[in-house]
């Protein structure tokens, strides 16, 4: 059974109850929410997703996030995230807490996580092929991620890249994109067709919206990818799409620099990561107009006649 | 006493190497990872080359010896180009602490 086919009713039931208990990728997670606004939108972006029953497997992260206590019940509400009754962040205003709710997830996969190495890069697939693209913020990463899954690419991840310490297979959770500030209005006017959450303001990073993930990505989203192109972006106003070729030991550097735990996981670390730069090819992408970035990109991996992703 | 004073000019020998690094040859130099410090680094083609020559002549060269042989593989380049890109690879080498400059006996 998928989120999206929960009534209102039921959904509301499970978050403020025993938990939405929904699969991301490799992940299993159990939401929780006291905020009425967090259900209608967690049932639009994980609309595709497959629930785990109850009495299923393992849950690897218990989120939730919920009204705090006392005046500020009332008085410019807030907000607060906790993972296991943890509490590892400051509370937000509560118009936030959507995406308090999904920062906080990330956070649990970079803190938790150490048996693959985890890049802090966005990964989109097409016909199995992986393209990692690591990029630092401001960068147009999840503008561009967001544009490529909805022409044919398979959304692994816009945040963070599961990799195995062999490094011949990537991993995505096929959450929602993290779209902010000016990228909200371009997406919403290049793929009318992307599920956006409301647009919620002032936050660290400015105005931010969520994208669901195509249903197509969900769909596929235990099905890894074999990486093969590094692409760092790097949006410039009025831009021509052009391809860089990067050298694997410049490539390297960069990725080592995206990765979130590559300090902690020492040698094991250097050798996925070197593995990683052997089986892809590097490139660094300018671009300042998403078709045509999306045109050079595509060239990477020309879909086949069933157009499969 | 004082610290030891080491000559600039070298003369250059490999420093031993610390327990733990790592290695891997790539195009476009050598990635070195050193396990106590977890530090990364990616070596210039021109400092692998440097730490290649010193390997095949297992004892010390001096900068100017150094010159000498990367200017015959770069026969185009003029000496002061020659030593100028030497002495950049030669401080990333001492930073990475795969050389050390070794007092003239």
């Amino acid at each position: 059974m998928k989120v999206g086919e929960l009534s209102a009713r039921e959904l509301g039931q499970a978050l403020r109850g025993p938990g939405l208990r929904v699969a991301t990728g490799p992940f299993q997670c159990r939401f929780g929410s006291d905020i009425a606004a967090v259900g209608p939108e967690l049932a639009r972006l994980y609309a595709e997703h497959e629930l785990v029953a109850a009495d299923d497997s393992f849950i690897d992260f218990h989120v939730r996030v919920a009204s705090s206590g006392g005046l500020r019940r009332w008085i410019r509400p807030q907000a607060l995230f906790s993972v296991d009754a943890v509490t590892p962040f400051s509370p937000l205003p509560r118009s936030q807490a959507l995406a308090m709710l999904e920062w906080g997830l990330n956070w649990c996969v970079t803190a938790y996580c150490h048996h693959q190495l985890v890049l802090h890069a966005a990964c989109v697939a097409r016909a199995g092929r992986a393209m990692i693209l690591p990029a630092p913020p401001g960068s147009g990463k999840s503008t561009l991620t967001a544009a490529l899954v909805h022409r044919g690419w398979r959304l692994l991840s816009d945040e963070l890249t599961l990799v195995d310490y062999d490094a011949a297979h990537l991993n995505g959770t096929t959450r929602p994109v993290n779209l902010k500030n000016d990228s909200i209005g371009v997406i919403a006017r290049f793929a009318p067709e992307a599920v956006l959450s409301r647009p919620m303001h002032d936050t660290s990073k400015g105005t931010v919206a969520l994208m669901a993930p195509p249903p197509a990505s969900v769909r596929a989203a235990a099905e890894p990818a074999v990486p093969a192109w590094i692409v760092l972006p790097r949006w410039r106003a009025g831009a021509s799409a052009r391809l860089t070729p990067l050298e694997p030991g410049a490539a390297f550097m960069q990725l080592a620099e995206n990765a979130m735990n590559y300090h902690l996981l020492g040698a094991t670390g250097f050798e996925a990561l070197g593995r990683l730069v052997d089986r892809c090819e590097a490139w660094q992408f300018e671009y300042g107009e998403l078709d045509e970035a999306i045109a050079a990109l595509d060239a990477f991996a020309p879909l086949g006649p069933k157009g499969a992703a | 006493m004082g610290p030891a004073v080491l000559s600039p000019s070298g003369p250059w020998s490999l420093a031993p190497p610390p327990a733990g690094r790592l290695s891997k040859d790539v195009p476009d130099g050598r990635l070195l990872f050193d396990a106590d410090s977890g530090t990364t680094r990616l070596l210039s083609p021109l400092g692998v080359f440097i730490v290649e020559l010193l390997e095949r002549q297992r004892g010390a060269c001096s900068t100017a010896e150094i010159v000498r042989a990367v200017h015959l593989e770069e026969p185009e380049s003029s000496n002061h180009e020659c030593l100028s890109a030497v002495e950049t690879a030669l401080a990333e080498l001492v930073d990475a602490r795969l050389i050390a400059a070794r007092r003239p006996s």
